[in-house]
């Protein structure tokens, strides 16, 4: 048990850093995703949704390790070098990009057009129609699905490890790595994982119930 | 209104195959996971073993194999063992009236393979250690490593010069602790592979590996204009493996102690007979000390 408790700094550590490798990408990824979402699914030009719509699916489509493969390994062969957080960032915000827009484009389409169109009859700006009407719904909508994403990506902060990122799964492997006792440290890496994801499950599934129409 | 299987034939179908699919599909993916597996050798039915021991499997010694020259390689044809440690392992085999069945695993996760029981014995460079020989059995070196120091031109050569630079090292690796306490945990990245953290090095990411000579030296010679170069590292109180030699050695099942005694006496035999020595020459290991440990 004293085993146990002298590795949680190191672990608690590594949570920290997975926390806040997922804080970051989505601090970046949502906003993207948001205003991909919304212009592919308004914007009356056909030839940009296809042109948003392939985007977002390339980004959905390509594994997150094979994007930060890519951006690690692959950028430095142009002289571009960046450093395992800033890869890890990159790669995930560009995958968390296609899948918010996707949720964000399915918050959309759950809003009646009708409120469009009456903010139209009603004179009322796109701008001021997308923040004042659309986008607080959507958010409303979507809001639910983003945390249990978030979740998700909290997950596959794990994926760093294979770019010597100091995360969580990291942390695990490297006393593992020292003290042999593999089956106790992933127990315990497992549990941490565990505590935030369903803590966030819950806060997703008690939104959900609080917002539903 | 809920739906049923059976109130729908053709989605009882497709559950059925899918169950009956479901075993098929585990299993050789199973199958997939060990595919790096292989079994090498043959052994005549007149053949005496020079000693008797248990294996984890009757008849062939499993080596959990951390590929990496010039310790551990394993021909993608053949399966066979190479490198110093193949070598020698092939020639204990030999000996001893067993096939080789070797499992390409990575890094610490050879140590984790030996200690499951799934193999019998690490080949890869492993130094002998304190920490090892808590869970696992060690033997008698069969040669010697020395610590290094990798950098762009070879500009570092002692922990005084690393301070404030960020050193790669691989996970598991015995300088980890020391070099944390040394140099700060933060400038001490851990990779699974030391060729990780030579194209990190390379990349401009980390500023100096720190690895054995013979590991060190390998990489390097497969980075082609790289800048890079190596140094020993200088003796420094800080460091345990830069104060004495690496003495490599096969980790192999703790309490087996017949396995330990006849592993002790086979390498002792192949150092005698100038096997281990040819061995250090075919692959690169050609300072005297890789053998003698002075």
């Amino acid at each position: 048990m004293s085993t146990l408790v002298s590795w949680l700094p190191d672990l608690l550590e590594g949570l920290r850093h997975s926390l806040w490798l997922t804080f970051v990408s989505l601090l970046l990824g949502l906003p993207l995703g948001l205003v991909l979402g919304y212009v592919a699914e308004l914007t009356p030009s056909r030839p940009v949704r296809w042109l948003l719509v392939a985007l977002i699916e390339l980004a959905r489509g390509l594994p997150a390790l094979v994007v930060l493969y890519l951006v690690y390994y692959g950028l430095p062969s142009v002289s571009i070098v960046l450093s395992s957080f800033w890869s890890v960032i990159l790669a995930f915000t560009v995958s968390n990009a296609g899948y918010v827009s996707e949720i964000v484009r399915g918050a959309l389409r759950g809003i009646p057009a009708g409120q469009l169109e009456a903010c139209r009859a009603l004179g009322i700006g796109r701008t001021r129609t997308f923040l004042s009407v659309i986008a607080p719904q959507a958010l409303r909508i979507s809001t639910p699905s983003l945390i249990s994403y978030a979740a998700i990506v909290f997950q596959s902060t794990s994926l760093a490890v294979a770019v010597a990122e100091p995360e969580l799964l990291s942390a695990a492997y490297n006393i593992g790595s020292i003290t042999f006792e593999y089956v106790q440290v992933f127990v315990l890496a497992g549990a941490l994982y565990a505590v935030v994801v369903v803590a966030a499950s819950r806060l997703a599934g008690w939104l959900s119930a609080r917002t539903a129409y | 209104m809920r739906h049923s299987l059976l109130a729908h034939p053709r989605r009882a179908v497709r559950a059925t195959a899918l169950l009956a699919v479901a075993p098929l599909l585990a299993a050789s993916l199973a199958a997939c996971a060990d595919s790096s597996t292989s079994t090498t050798g043959s052994v005549a039915d007149d053949c005496t073993p020079a000693h008797t021991f248990d294996t984890v499997t009757e008849g062939t010694l499993t080596v959990a194999a951390d590929v990496s020259l010039p310790y551990v390689d394993v021909d993608d044809s053949t399966g066979a063992l190479g490198g110093v440690d193949g070598v020698v392992l092939t020639k204990i085999a030999e000996m001893e009236c067993l096939t080789i069945t070797n499992a390409t695993i990575h890094g610490s996760t050879a140590i984790g393979s030996v200690q499951q029981g799934k193999s019998d014995l690490a080949a890869g460079g492993w130094y002998r250690t304190a920490a090892h020989g808590k869970v696992l059995g060690q033997t008698v070196p069969v040669y010697y490593d020395f610590t290094a120091v990798a950098s762009a031109d070879g500009q570092y050569d002692s922990l005084d010069q690393l301070e404030g630079k960020t050193v790669g090292v691989t996970q598991g690796s015995l300088y980890v602790s020391e070099l944390q306490d040394a140099l700060g945990k933060d400038n001490v990245k851990q990779y699974e592979t030391l060729t990780e953290a030579m194209t990190d090095l390379k990349n401009g990411r980390i500023d100096a590996t720190i690895a054995g000579s013979g590991e060190t030296g390998y990489q390097l010679s497969q980075l082609t204009d790289s800048g890079l170069d190596m140094q020993p590292i200088e003796a420094d109180d800080r460091l345990t493996a830069s104060q004495s030699y690496g003495e490599v050695n096969f980790p192999h099942t703790q309490g087996n102690t017949d396995l330990t005694t006849a592993l002790d006496e086979d390498i002792e035999t192949l150092r005698e007979d100038g096997t281990v020595q040819d061995a250090l020459d075919q692959y690169g290991l050609t300072n005297k000390a890789n053998f003698s440990g002075k």
